[in-house]
């Protein structure tokens, strides 16, 4: 058994909610697979899963809030099915149920929900006989949403009173002003009667989780992202001591590459100057790896492979870094399509939690209408920043003999302690040559 | 197609780029990038969406020449009669 629980998405992520489910229990799923939507400060973002299996049990319903290391389904990873699901089931059934909490039973449709289940069966175990004898804590009713969720209580106390059916509106709440925490459920279950065997009651949420501060109303997404990049941004000044180069570079080969590769081309398939800027980074990076990847715990660790991070702005506000794995093994028409793919599916919001946790390097461009040099920030633990700028005509003198190219400004924000000046200009020199040579 | 049918494939095409404006915000003749603020991918991914809906696929040159709802509409009216004139003479 295998427990799936809300994945962590950023460094600065502590819950995340579940928009919607794309399994259901009894569905097999593979590795890589996407089994739902979840909501977080970095827009709605598809989570996978990492094993092949099959569903077990779905804990999380659409809407609810779950802290990063919740579970939120269990699926089956062994090769042997198991036993149908409950309201599939004829007859009442003596065996007890493998690994599964008897307050789990209760999400599924058609059942009941218990308050708290004695086991009969072997060792105390709770058998399906046992869940289906077992009286409802509450007579079959709309639940009163409003009315508890006026109740202070962390969200971790909520989802523990909700599986076991304890009332929230009738506990003391020990935590910050007045709040319901976990331990305050916690006690009222201990002292209820009947007590429930081992099988019958498990805290599934992750002990790790962080007392959160009481309840309060869903922050809107745009200052939830507005706050995670503020708690980037910050641990980034805080702790890395960026240095920055710049360097001017002719595009005109470049460009005359795109615009031949271009001809007759359908808009779908037109190669835009960025894929060249990305390409021309991480094939660069291949010579230079010590810009790929992170300062952890006193030292650099590399990417382990080149997947660029493009930082793409979001309408109305805000920055999502998607990132384009092994980026240097693509031609320039794949990492176009990549490029426009990843773009897209940033500003609708659709991408995958992979997508949004893997960039070793990112690469900005505030080019087309924007400014001519960017001074980036780092997004730690990443050591590297690359920036392009505005693709502006000037003069350029080469040879004692003046001319008029097509120049963009090059920077690279790095973290000091990951590298010294000197590599720094020569991984940009690289990055200048591959664009001087774009069929390199 | 004629000229109002164009303009209402556009529109629609803006709409998914730019989801937020209203439709009858976007002043037909003020240039789009600057209106909407929209970069260089996400004007690619217009005139995908244009040429595909449309059926004809424009020229590099005449791309370039496109700032404004009313060039668009005016290309493409001019990409569309030169497609069915070479249709024709075949």
């Amino acid at each position: 058994m295998s427990e799936f629980r809300m994945p962590s998405l950023g460094a600065d992520m502590t819950h995340g909610t579940l928009v919607e489910w794309y399994v259901r229990p009894g569905g097999a799923v593979r590795r890589g697979q996407i089994i739902g939507l979840v909501d977080t400060h970095k827009g709605a973002i598809e989570i996978e899963v990492f094993e092949d299996g099959v569903v077990r049990e779905i804990f999380t319903k659409p809407g609810e809030r779950v802290p990063v290391g919740g579970v939120m389904a269990v699926i089956d990873t062994t090769a042997e099915s198991l036993p149908a699901l409950p309201s599939a089931v004829e007859a009442p059934s003596r065996a007890p149920l493998p690994g599964v909490a008897a307050a789990s039973l209760a999400e599924l449709p058609g059942t009941r929900k218990p308050r708290l289940v004695r086991g009969t069966g072997p060792g105390g175990a709770v058998t399906l006989e046992d869940v289906r004898v077992t009286p409802t804590a509450r007579p079959e009713q709309p639940r009163r949403v409003k009315e508890t969720e006026r109740v202070r209580a962390t969200p971790l106390a909520r989802r523990i009173a909700e599986q076991h059916g304890v009332d929230l509106r009738l506990l003391q709440g020990s935590g910050a002003r007045g709040a319901i925490i976990k331990a305050d459920v916690e006690r009222a279950l201990r002292s209820a009667e009947p007590r429930a065997t081992t099988a019958g009651v498990t805290v599934k949420p992750a002990e790790a989780a962080v007392q959160a501060p009481p309840a309060s109303p869903e922050p809107d997404r745009g200052t939830a992202m507005r706050q995670a990049i503020a708690a980037a941004v910050t641990r980034s000044k805080r702790e890395i001591p960026h240095y920055y180069l710049a360097m001017h570079v002719d595009m005109n080969a470049s460009l005359a590459w795109v615009a031949e590769k271009n001809q007759g081309r359908a808009a779908e398939d037109l190669i835009a100057p960025a894929a060249l800027q990305l390409r021309a980074v991480a094939l660069a990076l291949r010579d230079y790896p010590e810009f790929n990847g992170f300062w952890i715990d006193g030292r650099f660790r590399s990417g382990g492979g080149i997947h660029v991070g493009v930082a793409v702005s979001l309408r109305g506000g805000g920055l999502v870094v998607p990132a384009i794995r092994d980026a240097d093994g693509l031609d320039v028409e794949s990492l176009m399509r990549a490029l426009g793919d990843l773009v897209m599916r940033a500003r609708v919001g659709r991408l995958r939690g992979s997508e949004v946790t893997d960039a070793t390097i990112t690469v900005t461009s505030l080019g087309d209408r924007g400014v001519e040099t960017v001074f980036g920030v780092i997004y730690p633990p990443q050591v590297a920043l690359v920036g392009f700028g505005r693709i502006v005509e000037r003069p350029w003198a080469e040879h004692g003999m003046l001319a008029v190219r097509p120049v963009v400004t090059l920077t690279l924000a790095a973290d000091h302690r990951a590298s010294d000046g000197h590599r720094g200009s020569l991984f940009l020199s690289a990055i200048a040559d591959r664009l001087a040579e774009p069929d390199r | 197609m004629n000229e109002s049918e164009l303009q209402a494939i556009v529109l629609k095409a803006l709409r998914n780029v730019a989801p937020e404006v209203a439709t009858d915000q976007i002043r037909l003749d003020a240039d789009l990038r600057d209106q909407l603020d929209i970069d260089s991918m996400d004007f690619i991914r217009l005139m995908a969406a244009i040429e595909k809906e449309v059926g004809v696929r424009l020229e590099e040159l005449d791309r370039a020449r496109i700032t404004s709802v009313n060039d668009l509409v005016a290309i493409f009216s001019t990409a569309l009669a030169r497609s069915v004139r070479d249709a024709a003479r075949q």
